[in-house]
């Protein structure tokens, strides 16, 4: 195994300061990780090529990544970074194509994790077939970022012309959901108060991008998005405040998994507001989501995906109905949620 | 020129003739002129036809009693003195009986009250006590405000002077009795005084507006005399004008500096007189300029409670109508009884410009009728031959006939109180007529004077079952009918116009049985008629669609009458007689049966085959939804445990208690309930009272009845049939049925067919519908037997809208929306508080729609318009939310502050301090953790956290209270517990473990509710349960035997407050070596134990000798029957709820008197 260049096995502050330390972290680390013909050179800025045809339009997004901690089960931040810029784009009907990258290391981050981070992240990139062209390095004194976070921008393309978004949304409109909820927010969650205890639990940090392409072709297809920070329940919630309709759920037809619902029970969660990094929830007109469910489901990725509800002309809340017609409301989230039972 | 004297007056009048109307009553308008008439006894040398009638002249006779009220407050305050004239100290007020009613008997309990004679002894008085703040408690006409104004219009004043102006101006009391149309008198003599202040021009109105003679008049006998003159001469002349008699001190337009003066410091305003009202644009208040030195804004507490005074006047006292001159101070019935100058009831026998005082002091005695006799002072009975029908001749009253009006507030509507008025006057050979007007029934009879009298107190005493008659007025009126029409008969009158704030709304009321034995009676066109009612029964608040209460506002309006209940209907001497809610099988509502309603369904529509239909079901052991008065019920044979076990799986009701409907059965219906429980006096009264609440009653040991009705418990709710629907079901069944609100879980109780058909599906096997809408669904009223009463837990039909009266006024309303569970809404205005009945949980859809809809029935049926909103501090909270979003101003009470004041003010003690236990399920405190074992120690508005529990952790939230097992572990962890203390897997516990290690989603609370969990579940297995209170409800059965309470240690936090350390108690209640039932006892026996220990030391510190007991944790009958005892033995003096329930349902309530007990401190937002 080639050891970085830097003469020590943690990051120092005079990683930072621009002169040969740095030099050697960026080249042994992240150039020999993600290098590529617009990165390489190492330019203030990378100049890319023109896309050929006038047929799409460019998207862009940009994003701030911190976990903790930096590796649980199912993923690390270096993926949880790619995945989360690419899904942002991939939800907007975009292919992704390239990446910056500005990583905030934390003076003592061992060198070790840095690489095992980078080199995940690089794997992460090739499977999306995005290239990282630009990026910065900048190291914070100890005790200032956790160890490490990342800043991440994307530019996707996408074809011209695609009408994706809330204003499409009518009701009777079904949702769909590409997998069970909650995996990634109780993965990190034990990892970080280190359980000790995973199970079968692991993130579903991944790239959405197989299960936003299989749908773009349907005419019926009007929103989607990745449910992350919040939660399908936080989603949700925007489409209403957008829309003005409501969203009735059917609580059974819910894809959570046993193990989630149980640690969710035991620490009080609602897995409807826990952060997914590998989902994708679709609004999609009633009489094409069977076959979108069907698209989905078809993928390896979307074996769990479940139609779980519909846009609900009749009130401009997010209801839960249980499996004999009690209804519970779901409330946007709290800052600090308490109980309100008396 | 020599002025003509008296004699020379004198003659000049006698020589002028006779007016053509045969007399002229002359009103003055000031104590000074009565004075001299009376002392110089004018009266006795006037001609006959001269009657001189003492009016509005005396200020501090019609200074109203809440200024009284606030002066005796402010007297009583420690940095307080309070400076008035010399008659304002005497006047008394109609305070409760222990406190004082005058200034005078506030001095004799150490307040301070000095009399003045002039404003400039005032000043004196302030400089010499700079440390008190001295107020000038100054009533007034114009000629004393004058002086005042001069007074406050000085640089020089000390900062502790402080004004309570209570002035008045003159003309509008006159002008007030001119609008009336019969003022009583056909000329005026105007104030002097008043005048050489205002400008005699200030009273030609009264000329020139209402033709009536006037003059300006001094205070001699020459020159009232003069004044006398000049109006007999204009009356003569039959050219009424304004004269000015007392050209010697009066100009007509007056001291311009003077009037300059006071509009510098004071506007003038509408204004309260005593007995009389609010008169528009007849008072001075200060204005900006003198804002800081008015009483008013400096005290707003006092005045706050002062104003709630308004209006109150001793019973009996009849001083306005004496300055009204609408009687003569002997025709007052206190006159020389009860009210002497040396023990005066009313202020005109106190004050030296009083009437009643000028007359007594001249020896007018109550045998007599008026100072000189001969010139009688009781309203005139001319004779018939000397009375002139002209434009000046007073109304004409019919020989020996009397009239009078009466307004009677309170609850007179949809109770058949017009009917009751009309059968009673009809006895008394009244002829009149009564009406419905805004909230409130006006009568108006004429007849014999003793038979009105009769008729009067007949009114209030007899009134009809449902009725809380209140007399709100009271006057004389012209008899306009002659005796051969004195016989005509008395009328009820349509309803006129639409309601105001005052209108009270009749409750739903039990079949009566009168109309029961109809319903029994098979030659009676009501036999068998499931909706047979009168004017003294029948479903009233849950089918009015507005005010006020007629047919064709309620939902009975789609039931035309048919010619025979027509006809019961128009007679007054039927029961039926304006009664809204009649029906029978020809015209009335209707049954419909209609059965397997998912699968292809058979429905009956009709009526006599469907209740057949719906017995059958019944006896077959099928499950019924009934609709009923509030709502539908969910029936079934409670006798029948496959029935109950199908019941419990359909509705997903493992464990919470079904209610059972027992038959009426013996003389007085409860034989039935006596063989299924044990039945204390309290409990038979709330079973048979018109609420008809479910009643929770210690099962029989020989009960007989399934125990699937409330497994575990050895308490079974239990409810007497109310509607005829009801009666005819358990007569036909003859065996209890359960009888439970249908509604899907945590929702709303369903009232209307479709939704029932649609929201209940197939937990029901068939339905029994009727089509008389329910415009407000109401559920049952719960009621548990506690201390001797049975008191609330739920408010419910027949008790709700409930009504309670605030201390005093509100100057705005408010609507407070209480907590998140067992939702209530309360609407406040006036001082009337309106509490909604229960909504139920806020977690779901329907029960928001619901609380919505409740806002919307209580401010569109009371026509009133809340302008602040009262919310619990906890955010996510559904009521918080929807008060944050309503637009309307805000503002949070904690919690259990509210609890607190709930108790408080249903005991009006808003101003004792008072020890409050507020014990419950936990509820955000002030301070941000979540509360729920307090001991408050203070008053509503002004609340200190006494005593407490050592805080712990709720891991998992919400979720550690529908698992009380959690709180088992942690708690035994906290106390030093090892092993397995509680259920759960092992991976279960060490993932609580963690977490709990961690304060992972654990918020701190100090709530005795939670104690009760942790306690149920280490004593027995309870992995979940299914509705709140489950837990201690099977602790409270559990406990068996006194108990031995353990000794919790207590010490202080930081902040002070005392907390009782709970370990030693969960250690003892994991020693497996005592019996269950023996652990259970002995966790009461402790937590009395602590109550006695956190009131010991409050008495210790503070003094305090009350104590209340509030929250849910209250409902259990064992720990707060312990806690009274023990609590009494001790000394004390304990509170409990006895119209509201001491769980969250009583949040709204104490919304409202926190909030009314503390805004004058509080700024406005």
């Amino acid at each position: 195994m080639t050891q970085p260049g830097p003469d020590t096995a943690t990051v120092t502050l005079a990683h930072g300061n621009g002169g040969r330390l740095m030099r050697q972290l960026i080249d042994a680390v992240f150039v020999r990780q993600l290098g590529n013909p617009w990165l390489s050179p190492l330019a203030d800025a990378a100049v890319l090529p023109p896309f050929p045809d006038g047929d799409h339009e460019l998207v862009f997004t940009s994003d701030g990544v911190t976990v903790q901690p930096l590796f649980f089960a199912g993923g690390d931040i270096g993926s949880l970074a790619v995945h989360g810029t690419v899904n942002d784009l991939a939800v907007c009907g975009a292919t992704p194509r390239y990446l910056s990258l500005n990583a905030f290391l934390e003076e003592g981050l061992p060198l070790e994790e840095l690489e095992r981070i980078v080199a995940s992240l690089a794997e992460a990139a090739r499977a999306c077939d995005v290239q990282v062209v630009a990026g910065d390095t900048k190291v914070l004194p100890r005790g200032l970022c956790g160890g490490l976070y990342f800043g991440v921008s994307g530019i996707g393309t996408r074809p011209a012309g695609l009408a994706l978004g809330t204003r499409g949304i009518r009701a009777g409109d079904a949702v769909l959901v590409s997998g069970p909820l909650g995996d990634h927010g109780i993965a990190v969650m034990l990892a970080r108060e280190e359980f000790g205890l995973s199970g079968d639990l692991a993130s579903d940090s991944a790239s959405v991008l197989p299960l936003t392409r299989t749908l773009l072709t349907m005419p019926g297809l009007r929103f989607m998005r990745d449910p992350t920070r919040g939660g399908l329940a936080t989603v949700l919630h925007e489409v209403i405040q957008a829309t003005g309709l409501g969203v009735t759920l059917e609580e059974p037809r819910l894809p959570i998994r046993g193990s989630v619902r149980s640690v969710c029970d035991m620490l009080g969660y609602d897995p409807l507001y826990l952060a997914c990094e590998g989902r994708v929830v679709a609004i999609v007109a009633e009489d094409e989501a069977d076959e979108a469910l069907r698209r989905w489901q078809a993928l390896p990725q979307g074996r769990g995906a479940r139609r779980v509800g519909a846009l609900d002309p009749h009130h401009d809340r997010l209801l839960l109905v249980n499996e004999w017609g009690g209804e519970r409301l779901l409330q946007e989230l709290e800052d600090d949620p308490l109980p309100r039972i008396c | 020129m020599a002025l003509p004297t008296p004699g020379e007056w004198l003659d000049r009048i006698r020589a002028l003739p006779r007016p053509a109307s045969g007399r002229l009553r002359i009103m003055n308008v000031c104590g000074g002129h009565e004075r001299t008439i009376t002392h110089a006894g004018l009266r006795k040398v006037l001609p006959d036809y001269l009657e001189l009638i003492p009016g509005p002249g005396c200020p501090v006779c019609v200074c109203p009693e809440e200024d009284i009220h606030a002066a005796v407050a402010l007297s009583l305050a420690d940095d307080v003195i309070v400076a008035t004239f010399g008659d304002m100290v005497r006047v008394p007020c109609n305070a409760p009986r222990r406190e004082p009613r005058s200034l005078q008997a506030a001095r004799a309990l150490g307040g301070r009250v000095v009399p003045v004679a002039s404003p400039g002894e005032v000043l004196t008085l302030a400089r010499q006590h700079p440390g008190k703040r001295v107020v000038f408690f100054a009533a007034g006409f114009e000629t004393t405000t004058a002086p005042i104004a001069a007074l406050f219009s000085r640089t020089d004043l000390p900062d502790n002077l402080l004004l309570l102006l209570s002035a008045r101006q003159t003309w509008p009391a006159i002008a007030h009795l001119l609008a009336d149309g019969a003022p009583g008198f056909d000329a005026l003599i105007a104030p002097g005084h008043v005048a050489t202040i205002m400008g005699a021009e200030q009273w030609r109105f009264v000329a020139e507006a209402h033709g009536l003679p006037t003059a300006v008049a001094g205070f001699t006998p020459g020159l009232i005399l003069a004044g006398l003159h000049a109006v007999l001469q204009q009356a003569l002349d039959r050219t009424p004008r304004l004269d000015n008699a007392y050209p010697q001190c009066v100009t007509a337009a007056g001291n311009r500096r003077a009037q300059a003066l006071m509009g510098s410091l004071f506007e003038v305003t509408d204004a309260e007189w005593r007995g009389i009202g609010t008169l528009p644009d007849s008072g001075y208040g200060c204005t900006a300029t003198l804002a800081e030195r008015d009483a008013r804004r400096h005290f707003p507490e006092v005045f706050e409670a002062a104003y709630a005074r308004r209006g109150e006047m001793p019973p009996g006292c009849d001083c306005a109508e004496v300055v009204l001159g609408r009687i003569r101070p002997p025709q007052c019935r206190l006159y020389g009884s009860a009210c002497r100058p040396e023990s005066p009831v009313g202020p005109c026998m106190v004050s030296e410009e009083g009437a009643c005082r000028i007359w007594w002091s001249h020896g007018v005695r109550p045998s007599q009728e008026a100072p000189a006799g001969r010139n009688a002072a009781t309203p005139v009975d001319a004779a018939p031959g000397e009375t002139d029908p002209g434009e000046t001749a007073p109304v004409e009253k019919a020989p020996g006939q009397e009239a009078r009006r009466w307004v009677l507030a309170g609850v007179v509507q949809g109770v058949g109180f017009r009917p009751f008025v009309q059968r009673l006057a009809s006895r008394l050979d009244l002829a009149g007529q009564v009406r419905n007007s805004g909230g409130k029934v006006v009568i108006e009879a004429q007849g014999r004077a003793d038979r009105l009298d009769a008729f009067e107190r007949a009114l209030l005493a007899e009134a009809p079952r449902l009725a809380r008659p209140r007399l709100a007025r009271r006057e004389t009126i012209p008899a306009t009918l002659s005796p051969p029409d004195a016989a005509p008969p008395f009328v009820i009158q349509p309803s006129d116009g639409e309601p105001g704030g005052a209108i009270h709304l009749p409750l739903d009321t039990p079949v009566c049985p009168a109309c029961l034995a109809e319903v029994h009676d098979p030659q009676d066109r009501h036999h068998g008629y499931p909706f047979t009612h009168c004017d003294q029964c029948g479903p009233r608040y849950s089918v009015i669609e507005r005010l006020p209460y007629d047919r064709t506002r309620t939902s009975l309006k789609a039931f035309p009458l048919c010619p025979e209940c027509r006809r019961e209907y128009d007679d007054p001497h039927s029961r039926r007689f304006h009664a809204q809610s009649i029906g029978c099988p020809q015209c009335g509502p209707r049954l419909t049966f209609v059965e397997g309603f998912v699968e292809g369904n058979r429905t009956l529509t009709d009526p006599e085959e469907a209740l057949a239909a719906a017995i059958a079901a019944l006896a077959d052991g099928r499950i019924v939804a009934v609709k009923g008065v509030g709502g539908y019920h969910l029936m079934a044979d409670a006798g029948n445990p496959a029935a109950l076990a199908t019941l419990r799986e359909r509705k997903h009701r493992p464990h919470k208690p079904f209610a059972v409907m027992l038959p009426w059965q013996g003389e007085d219906g409860l034989d039935a309930v006596r063989r299924h429980a044990r039945l204390e006096p309290a409990a038979a009264e709330a079973l048979l009272a018109d609420e008809r609440p479910v009643v929770l009653l210690p099962l029989r040991a020989d009960h007989g009845l399934e125990a699937g009705l409330a497994p575990g418990l050895d308490e079974v709710g239990v409810l007497l049939p109310y509607a005829p629907l009801h009666h005819l079901l358990l007569e036909a069944l003859a065996r209890p049925l359960v009888a439970t609100s249908a509604n899907v879980a945590g929702e709303p109780i369903i009232a209307d067919r479709a939704m029932a058909e649609q929201r209940l599906g197939r937990v029901p096997d068939a339905f029994l519908h009727h089509d008389r809408p329910i415009l407000h669904p109401v559920d049952d009223g719960v009621r548990r037997p506690i201390a001797g009463r049975a008191r609330p837990l739920r408010p419910g039909r027949g008790s709700t809208p409930l009504e309670l009266e605030l201390p005093w006024r509100l100057p705005r309303a408010l609507l407070a929306v209480g907590a998140q569970q067992k939702s209530t809404v309360c609407l406040a205005w006036d001082s009337r508080l309106v509490l909604s009945p229960h909504i139920g949980e806020l977690s779901a859809l329907r029960t928001q729609q619901a609380f919505a809809r409740q806002i919307e029935t209580l401010t569109r049926l009371y026509g009133v318009r809340p302008e602040l909103v009262l919310h619990d501090a906890h955010r996510g909270y559904h009521s918080t939310r929807w008060a944050r979003d309503s637009g309307l101003a805000c503002r949070e009470v904690a919690h259990h502050h509210a609890h607190a004041a709930a108790l408080c003010g249903e005991h009006g003690r808003f101003r004792e301090p008072t020890l409050v236990f507020t014990w419950d399920g936990t509820g955000l405190g002030p301070d941000g953790t979540l509360w729920g074992g307090e001991a408050l120690l203070g008053r509503p508005g002004r609340w200190r956290r006494h005593a407490s529990f050592a805080p712990f952790a709720l891991p998992g939230g919400e979720a550690a209270i529908r698992e009380p097992w959690r709180l088992a572990a942690t708690l035994g962890w906290q106390s030093g517990l090892e092993g397995p203390v509680a259920e759960g897997t092992d991976e279960e516990l060490a993932l609580l473990r963690a977490a709990w290690e961690r304060r992972l989603n654990a918020p701190a609370c100090s709530a005795v509710g939670r104690l009760f969990d942790a306690a149920a579940a280490l004593l027995v297995p309870m992995p979940r349960v299914s509705h709140e209170a489950q837990a201690a409800m099977w602790l409270e059965t559990l406990a068996e035997g006194d108990g031995q309470p353990l000794e919790l240690p207590h010490r202080r936090d930081p902040a002070g407050v005392l907390r009782c350390d709970w370990r030693p108690l969960i250690r003892h209640l994991h020693d497996a070596r005592l019996a269950p039932s023996r652990r259970a006892a002995d966790f009461h026996a402790t937590l009395v134990r602590v109550l006695r220990r956190q009131a010991g030391a409050a008495r210790d510190t503070s003094g305090v000798e009350t104590l209340g007991l509030t929250g849910g944790v209250f409902q259990n009958r064992r720990l707060t029957e312990a806690a009274v005892a023990a609590l009494e033995e001790d000394g004390f003096t304990v509170l409990l709820h006895e119209r509201l329930p001491c769980n969250d349902a009583a949040i709204s309530v104490g919304q409202v008197m926190e909030c009314l007990a503390r805004r004058s401190r509080h700024e406005e937002e």
